[in-house]
């Protein structure tokens, strides 16, 4: 009979580690993007989002980004929570990770096309 | 499965005096909580841009609000501190900066540090916007 395993273990670290270690350049450029745009009307946006050089590094800023949350609060999650509302907690993790990372894709894909 | 017993749960806050690399521990804990909902927004800013002005310009209008500036702040904050704090535990993953006096050196660098960098970001924002 297996045991039910509920930590990550290797694999868990080296995403986290992986994912730092490449957020670390983007976090760079999204400092500037933020500069750029808080508070910019829509056509600002609009005309920055679908350059595809920023698109493109959007969607890899907000894909490691999910990647890289979920494995942070998969942690929080195991260290506070037992039982049934860990389990809960964890879809519902999983559940932002993929919405968050869907949603931007799809807008990003929306404005280039 | 049965019911595990009531044991404290960490980090034991009550037990230990604070050191400026326990503060920084978890604090980078902290805002990467922030910075989970600072992405969460992040996403519905691309959301709303692509569904068009309409559904944009209530989001614009919230960001440039005093409410807006205020989580502006919190995220150029948190966002500075975590950079910063995350490099460290990469470093601290090849062995080295482990010992106690040089991690609450770096500590206190990475707390004075990561609001250095935020108001920076939150100043070149601002500037930017007028």
């Amino acid at each position: 009979m297996s045991q039910r395993v509920s930590h990550p273990g290797a694999g868990g670290f080296i995403i986290q580690r992986a994912t730092s270690v490449l957020l670390i350049p983007l976090s760079f450029w999204l400092v500037w993007t933020v500069v750029r745009l808080t508070g910019a009307d829509h056509e600002a946006a609009r005309a920055f989002l679908s350059s595809p050089v920023h698109a493109a590094l959007m969607a890899a800023f907000v894909g490691l980004s999910a990647l890289h949350m979920r494995g942070g609060m998969a942690d929080v999650i195991l260290d506070y929570s037992d039982g049934t509302a860990r389990q809960v907690l964890r879809l519902l993790n999983t559940i932002v990770a993929i919405a968050v990372t869907a949603g931007a894709w799809w807008g990003l894909f929306t404005l280039a096309f | 499965m049965a019911q595990a017993p009531a044991r404290p749960t960490s980090p034991h806050l009550t037990i230990w005096r604070w050191t400026a690399s326990m503060a920084t521990s978890i604090l980078n804990r902290a805002t990467a909580i922030a910075l989970y909902s600072g992405t969460v927004l992040l996403a519905l800013w691309i959301v709303l841009a692509a569904l068009g002005p309409q559904a944009y310009a209530p989001f614009a209008a919230l960001m440039r609000s005093p409410l807006g500036l205020l989580a502006l702040f919190g995220y150029a904050w948190s966002f500075s501190f975590h950079l910063l704090a995350g490099t460290r535990y990469l470093y601290f993953d090849t062995g080295r900066g482990l010992h106690p006096k040089t991690a609450n050196r770096t500590s206190w660098a990475i707390i004075v540090g990561s609001f250095a960098l935020a108001a920076g970001i939150v100043a070149a924002a601002m500037l930017h916007r007028n």
